[in-house]
């Protein structure tokens, strides 16, 4: 059920209508349970069950944890949890990429294999839902939070629908004492909830699906027929793309939750303001990377160890974090990218400090680290190495004509320049501070034009979310 | 975007947002309702997309309905030359038109052969090139495929009730009509100064209703011509009447007549479809439905009727109807050549239900006629 569907505006209307109704927190708690379950069911009925097995199996490890003195036992505990939980996600997510690659490697030493057809469906979800069950654990084994919370809440926590499927990765030790505490939404919580939810829909609907993703797809598909013009404006298109729609998806859970009465934290802070890679990170899918930094990155030694072992955590962590998006090389190729602009910059940059920063031309710095950031996309969306090869030379071929509309190219490059601009502009802003400031008419303005831009490009084909996939 | 929502209602920005969402609502509302009203103004009407799941619904009905069922199979023609409400009112069948636009009836006709619970009526839109050419793969084998591999599936999911609800909104929207977005009907139908004419119809039940009133004629006639010709169907710019005709004329006479071989060798393999449907009882029947002009003289010229239809009436089990054979259909005047206008949709069926002797053939009607007896 993808949030820019009319089913999932039937769904949240009933489901809303309902817990307005219900008296008791209780009774809205089984409610969005339940509303939660249907909504997983809604991709692969049997499916639940997966989701059902991972909630209960961390919601009794913990327990055991918690109740546990016995540090060999709690150690014993964290690491049944540790397997199961990766386990469940490298079956269903790598086992096909292993296979293959274990054939691969066959190949090259003159054993010849043929791994069985895989044809398991990936529950879709899985690797937000593993991750948030994750931190769990291994937040009540560091005894950063309690481990006896009930199983109804903590069932809500992992399945509560606004975050199920593609985040934000919320933290147990920030939802679940919202979960136990009773609670009921303002009507301001309610109207910015919704609010949030027409912007994040715009930016899904229109931005990344309708200006960005034609310009993307068709280049892409078949990068050796096309000039310079239309490979820089298919790469600057999917860092628009791959933004307005992740971002679209996390201000719309963020703003599904407030409407219950529960904040999500961000999980995007104008990135491509970024001044460097270090604070690219703090800006693009803060759950992921904070996730990846105080579980993977800190208990690998973080900077603690020299220079070298801060490379090599640095590295792993990337390559990890590239791998936790899909079974492909390319992911990792991306990761390892993004390691190795991470490593660079602690080399010769030095951290993005003010102090340090000072004096260096702000301007050059944001686009420099975007122009990297963008280009490092390219592994990200290619299929393979070859199309990346492929996008690579489109981008230095001499020849600049364009095969693509020229208003559709036109659009593709404004909207993006015009993203740098706003990003930049709003860089240690908030979209909070921009709606207060601008006052209720220009706001209902621009919500009337959200909303007209949505019923425009409504009824053509719906694109799933592009981190559902992950 | 950064969001703050995350701490606490201290930094949820102060403002009527409730106010400014139902404002925003209504400014959207106001928005729709003049782009409404536009196409209102324009004469077009909300008509649902043809689609794969739309076709399985029937599909599926043509199987539960049983020796009640009057399944329609073939392309456009029995499409938009049958009248679904005339045809029930007639025969006291329930229609199911499964005809797919620009498609063989074969895939179709295999998939009812395959299937035990088909045991209703089949009319056939017949088409010599759909036999010739048995293994080709289009929209109806897909469909016909994918029908076979779902039917057994549970499929109680977002995707089955996102298909209604889209269905239900076409339906109801002028500017979701035939498949459209807002934006493409917004500038296609509103803003140019050409806006492209709504003619072709499509209902809920999947028949559809062509209206040549609204097309420039005789120039989409020609370009429909052109069209069967393999051609792009623009006309020369500054050509006469006599000249586009003395030109179609002569391309028509210098066309191939196609390779009877195949379609020949596949004849036993169509009636094997017939065959099984009939032993279990159900009925088909095969009718050339009917052409006029100049697509009456390409259809002749590729697939002579003598080569084809005649041989392929000679050796089937199933009956067989030629409109050019009954009096009461042979005076239907196609107006693009290939299509009835909906104004003689109810007409032609009426005449192809007398002409195939289908009045009052339900079950059900047979057993109150007996039992009256």
């Amino acid at each position: 059920m993808l949030f820019n569907s009319l089913t999932f505006l039937v769904f949240f209307a009933i489901v809303f209508a309902l817990h307005g109704l219900l008296r008791g927190w209780t009774a809205r708690k089984r409610l969005l349970l339940v509303g939660s379950y249907v909504f997983y069911a809604a991709w692969n009925p049997p499916y639940v069950a997966i989701l059902l097995f991972s909630t209960a199996m961390d919601w009794w490890l913990a327990r055991l944890i918690w109740q546990s003195d016995d540090d060999r036992r709690r150690k014993r505990l964290l690491l049944v949890s540790l397997v199961c939980n990766l386990s469940l996600l490298g079956f269903f997510k790598y086992g096909d990429f292993l296979l293959h690659n274990f054939q691969a490697l066959g190949a090259t030493i003159g054993v010849v294999w043929q791994p069985p057809r895989w044809s398991i469906v990936l529950p879709i979800g899985i690797s937000f839902y593993t991750f948030a069950s994750l931190s769990y654990t291994i937040d009540v084994y560091r005894r950063e939070v309690k481990g006896d919370w009930s199983l109804l809440d903590y069932a809500l926590f992992v399945s509560f629908f606004p975050h199920l499927v593609a985040g934000p990765i919320v933290r147990a030790r920030k939802l679940l004492p919202q979960i136990a505490e009773p609670r009921r939404a303002t009507s301001a919580q309610v109207g910015w909830g919704l609010v949030l939810v027409v912007i994040g829909l715009f930016a899904k609907t229109v931005l990344a699906d309708s200006v960005f993703a034609p310009v993307v797809d068709t280049v892409y598909i078949d990068p050796a027929q096309h000039g310079a013009a239309d490979t820089w404006a298919a790469v600057l298109g999917f860092s628009g793309q791959i933004y307005y729609d992740f971002a679209g998806y996390s201000l719309c859970a963020i703003g599904l939750a407030l409407c219950f009465g529960f904040e999500f934290p961000d999980n995007f802070r104008f990135p491509y303001a970024a001044r460097g890679f270090s604070d690219f990170w703090r800006r693009w899918h803060v759950s992921l990377s904070s996730w990846l930094r105080d579980y993977l990155y800190i208990p690998l030694g973080g900077n603690r160890g020299g220079e070298l072992k801060t490379y090599r955590n640095l590295m792993l962590t990337m390559l990890l974090g590239g791998l936790w998006h899909g079974a492909s090389w390319m992911y990792v190729l991306w990761g390892g990218l993004h390691g190795l602009w991470l490593s660079l910059e602690r080399r010769f940059g030095g951290s993005d400090t003010a102090e340090r920063r000072e004096g260096k031309p702000v301007v050059v710095v944001t686009l420099v680290t975007f122009l990297v950031v963008t280009l490092t996309w390219i592994p990200f969306r290619a299929i393979d190495a070859a199309a990346v090869l492929a996008v690579v030379n489109g981008l230095a071929r001499f020849d600049v004509a364009s095969t693509l509309p020229a208003a559709q190219l036109a659009t593709c490059i404004l909207a993006m320049l015009a993203t740098v601009i706003w990003q930049f502009a709003m860089r240690d802003r908030s979209l909070e501070e921009a709606f207060e400031r601008i006052g209720t008419l220009p706001a209902t303005a621009a919500i009337g034009a959200c909303l007209i831009g949505l019923y425009l490009c409504s009824g053509g084909d719906q694109r799933a979310f592009i981190y559902f996939q992950f | 975007m950064l969001s703050s929502t995350s701490s606490s209602d201290a930094r949820l920005p102060h403002g009527p947002w409730l106010k400014v969402l139902f404002g925003g609502l209504l400014v959207a509302a106001g928005f729709a309702g003049v782009l409404e009203l536009r196409l209102a103004a324009r004469h077009y009407q909300p008509a649902v997309a043809d689609s794969e799941d739309l076709w399985a619904s029937e599909r599926h009905r043509a199987a539960e309905l049983g020796d009640r069922a009057l399944i329609l199979v073939g392309a456009s023609r029995i499409q938009l030359d049958t009248d679904l409400d005339v045809l029930r009112r007639k025969t006291g069948l329930e229609p199911v038109q499964l005809a797919i636009d620009g498609n063989s009836f074969v895939p179709v006709l295999q998939s009812l052969a395959d299937d035990a619970r088909v045991t209703g009526t089949v009319i056939v839109d017949f088409a010599p090139r759909a036999v010739g050419e048995w293994e080709r793969s289009d929209a109806a084998s897909q469909y016909a495929g994918d029908y076979e591999r779902q039917r057994h599936r549970f499929r109680i999911n977002a995707e089955a009730s996102e298909e209604v609800l889209t269905r239900w909104r076409s339906q109801l929207l002028r500017s979701y009509a035939d498949g459209a977005t807002p934006l493409s009907s917004l500038r296609k139908r509103v803003l140019s100064p050409q806006p492209v004419p709504q003619y072709l119809l499509m209902r809920p039940d999947r028949s559809r209703l062509a209206d040549y009133r609204r097309v420039p004629m005789p120039d989409f006639y020609y370009g429909r011509v052109l069209l069967a010709l393999g051609r792009p169907p623009e006309l020369e710019p500054g050509s006469t009447v006599a000249q586009v005709e003395s030109n179609l004329h002569a391309t028509i006479a210098a066309l191939p007549t196609a390779d009877v071989d195949p379609f020949r060798r596949r004849l036993a393999d169509l009636d094997g479809l017939v065959a099984a449907i009939q032993a279990r009882g159900g009925r088909v029947i095969v009718v050339a439905f009917p052409v006029s002009g100049f697509i009456r003289d390409i259809d002749e010229r590729h697939y002579p009727r003598a080569r084809f239809w005649d041989a392929f009436a000679r050796n089937t089990q199933s009956r067989t109807l030629h409109f050019e054979d009954d009096p009461r259909l042979r005076g239907f005047v196609c107006p693009d050549g290939s299509h009835l206008d909906f104004r003689d949709r109810a007409a032609f069926t009426s005449a192809l239900v007398d002409a195939l002797g289908l009045a009052g053939t339900a079950p059900d009607a047979a057993a109150v006629s007996a039992a009256a007896r």
